[in-house]
């Protein structure tokens, strides 16, 4: 019984420690969230301790945005709403990601912007009567990221590892791997290509990317005060907009 | 004096987009009952417009996430036909591996992670207690076998690359057949496992409506190729469905609703188990015999039944068409023309249609898709004001009701990202 409530206690201690993470979508298609899905089939063991996701819709009931370490933001923006709810955001987690090519470019949702003529008109009437901005923009227009993840959609990999390099430098630990081994192996040959040394590459292209975005320390500590002044920007625009 | 009741529910949450669901009750009665999906418009349908017929299905595929493997092959399809290009046999097996593939990890993803916890009466399959640890891991691991699959023959789990218009780009190697078809057999007792819970459970979520089931009708439970078959007995040419299809406009949603030859319906698993289920697998039959006898069934809990078993059905299929060599193959001859081509599938939520025209180069002058969701948003509301009087007569609290609503809403596994992103358009106007 002692023992059971000593356990008890050590585990709210320990539910403390972890990396609070949110995964949010906006005007996109949710690819990315379903990498995010899937790549916890072969880590959700390994992170069940160290990982506690906050808001993550696609998982669990939506609630008030809690204070994260890190969000990440899959889409484009296309309404005033999405603006407002990432300025809440940006105010609540030390590190924003943009997700996929949605959130980092506005691609394809921005494909809008682009139209002309007829087709434009016909559009743009539903846009407004949606109450949808004139133009569909990319996260980084809207808040201040502190890094991005590329592709359409980002895969789980890129994911997983991101994630996991935010845990360590938390001071939490990786579970190691059990089982699936084979399973493992091939999942990242087809992720990775045919051969190991594609793999590498992939890694290694990865990494001088990350390096030239500069240290997420860095902006994490900075990107507070900016992502203050941007939501205030943000909520004058809702004013303005009714 | 019956009770008046207002719900609103915003923000539903372990279902693919967003959406907000209110009813209103008066003395008893459900006066009103409206599904409003707030998804924000993408105007695929617009942007494809003017654009060359190979650049299409990489754009559809981005439509929706989770079901990109049906928009990426159902365009294929209409462009196909349009052009008159016929598929090899590999390629249709191809395809049908890579439908396959989507619909055992989006099935897997919505009973494990959307459904289970509804089950257990937790929010989310991360509350799960110790003991249902390994009922989770299970669905991670059959998610992944269907993940696995999709990317040896697609190239990707979202969003895949390799299909295109007359084949395929990329073939996948012989080690990764043996490991996929490996996956797949490691999945068949955990899915059963899975059928077994679902039925345990289904006692309490029993609720009848009939409605008229429409679905795809062929010798082997595949997902590309058939009739279109209604329980009331039609059986239609694909080509022809779009033309029993009528668009109603719903002011409150984001997206359209559709009825069937003026009535309301309904398409996905549920539909297509009960219109098709003697064509499962013969392995499939027989493991799932007891369960089967249950279909036709009328109440839309058991969607979720018949996701399960057309998950080993799938799993059985697979194996099978992955007992055929693949080989190297170059992609068929594509010569466009002018033309109106008609693509017809079933997506994991049900009936998928296609309509493009093409001018003699080959670029889309006109499109019109109808999304499975979209087809089932009017027999959700109907269903749902109906589960709610018969809840209240049952002396339910609104708490008890609103999460009742939110399971059943699950149950329809709806899809508001593919039902959400196309234009109005007037279906008379064409």
């Amino acid at each position: 019984m002692k023992g059971s409530v000593f356990k008890s206690v050590l585990i709210r201690v320990g539910m403390k420690r972890k990396l609070r993470v949110g995964v949010f979508s906006f005007t996109c298609c949710e690819g990315c969230c379903i990498s995010v899905i899937e790549s916890l089939n072969s880590r959700l063991e390994g992170w069940r301790d160290v990982v506690e996701f906050v808001n993550f819709k696609a998982l669990k009931k939506v609630r008030k945005i809690g204070i994260m370490d890190v969000a990440f933001v899959e889409g484009a923006v296309s309404t005033v709403d999405e603006r407002v709810k990432l300025a809440e955001i940006r105010e609540n987690a030390k590190v924003v990601i943009a997700l996929g090519s949605g959130a980092i470019n506005g691609w394809p949702s921005n494909l809008r912007n682009g139209f002309e003529g007829e087709k434009k008109e016909r559009v743009m009437e539903l846009v407004r009567g949606l109450e949808q901005m004139e133009k569909v923009v990319p996260v980084k227009e809207v808040i201040e990221l502190d890094a991005e993840i590329a592709g359409c959609s980002a895969s789980e990999e890129d994911f997983a590892e991101r994630l996991e390099s935010l845990i360590l430098a938390k001071g939490l630990s990786l579970k190691k791997k059990k089982a699936g081994v084979a399973r493992g192996s091939g999942r990242r040959k087809a992720e990775g290509g045919k051969t190991g040394k594609i793999k590498k590459k992939v890694v290694a292209k990865k990494k001088k990317v990350g390096a030239s975005r500069g240290g997420r320390s860095r902006v994490a500590g900075s990107g507070k005060t900016e992502a203050a002044k941007k939501k205030s920007k943000v909520v004058n625009l809702r004013k303005k907009n009714g | 004096m019956g009770k008046d009741l207002d719900i609103e529910l915003k923000d539903i949450s372990k279902i693919e987009g967003h959406t907000n669901m209110s009813v209103q009750v008066r003395d008893g009665k459900v006066l009103d009952c409206k599904l409003k999906i707030s998804e924000n418009k993408r105007f695929f349908t617009e942007a494809i417009i003017g654009m060359r017929y190979d650049k299409v299905s990489s754009l559809m595929s981005r439509v929706c996430g989770t079901c990109s493997s049906a928009h990426v092959l159902c365009s294929i399809e209409a462009i196909e036909k349009g052009f008159g290009v016929v598929p090899s046999d590999q390629t249709m097996r191809l395809r049908n591996l890579l439908v396959n593939a989507n619909h055992l990890r989006d099935h897997a993803m919505h009973l494990w992670f959307f459904v289970l916890p509804d089950l257990f009466d937790v929010d989310s399959v991360l509350d799960f207690e110790k003991d249902k640890y390994g009922l989770l891991q299970d669905g991670l691991d059959v998610k992944s076998a269907g993940n696995f699959l999709s990317k040896i023959i697609g190239g990707r789990a979202v969003h895949p690359p390799f299909g295109v218009v007359g084949g395929f780009t990329n073939f996948p190697e012989e080690s990764d057949v043996k490991e996929a078809v490996q996956m797949l057999k490691d999945s068949r007792k955990k899915i059963l496992k899975l059928i077994d819970v679902l039925w345990k459970k289904r006692r309490k979520l029993n609720f009848e409506r009939k409605v008229n089931y429409v679905g795809l009708m062929n010798d082997d439970y595949n997902f590309l190729e058939g009739k279109i078959r209604g329980s009331d007995g039609l059986m239609i040419e694909e080509r022809h469905f779009g033309l029993h299809l009528s668009r109603v406009i719903l002011p409150y949603s984001n997206a359209t609703g559709f009825r069937f030859d003026g009535k309301e319906f309904l398409t996905g698993a549920l539909a297509r188990m009960n219109v098709n289920k003697d064509k499962l697998n013969a392995k499939t039959r027989r493991d799932v015999g007891k369960y089967l006898k249950h279909f036709p069934s009328d109440n839309v809990f058991d969607n979720n039944l018949a996701q399960a078993i057309e998950c080993l059905n799938i799993v059985d299929n697979s194996i099978e068409l992955l007992g055929i060599p693949i080989g190297k193959e170059d992609l068929a001859r594509i010569v466009p023309r002018k033309s109106t081509g008609i693509g017809v599938m079933e997506a994991p939520r049900g009936t998928l249609y296609y309509r493009l025209d093409f001018d003699d180069k080959g670029i889309v002058t006109f499109v019109d898709l109808c999304i499975p969701t979209a087809q089932n948003i009017i027999n959700i509301e109907k269903t749902i004001g109906a589960y709610v009087e018969s809840l209240l007569e049952k002396g339910k609290d609104k708490r008890e009701i609103v999460f009742e609503v939110e399971k059943m809403i699950r149950a329809y596994d709806p899809c508001m990202s593919c039902a959400a992103h196309f234009l109005k358009i007037d279906w008379e106007e064409e």
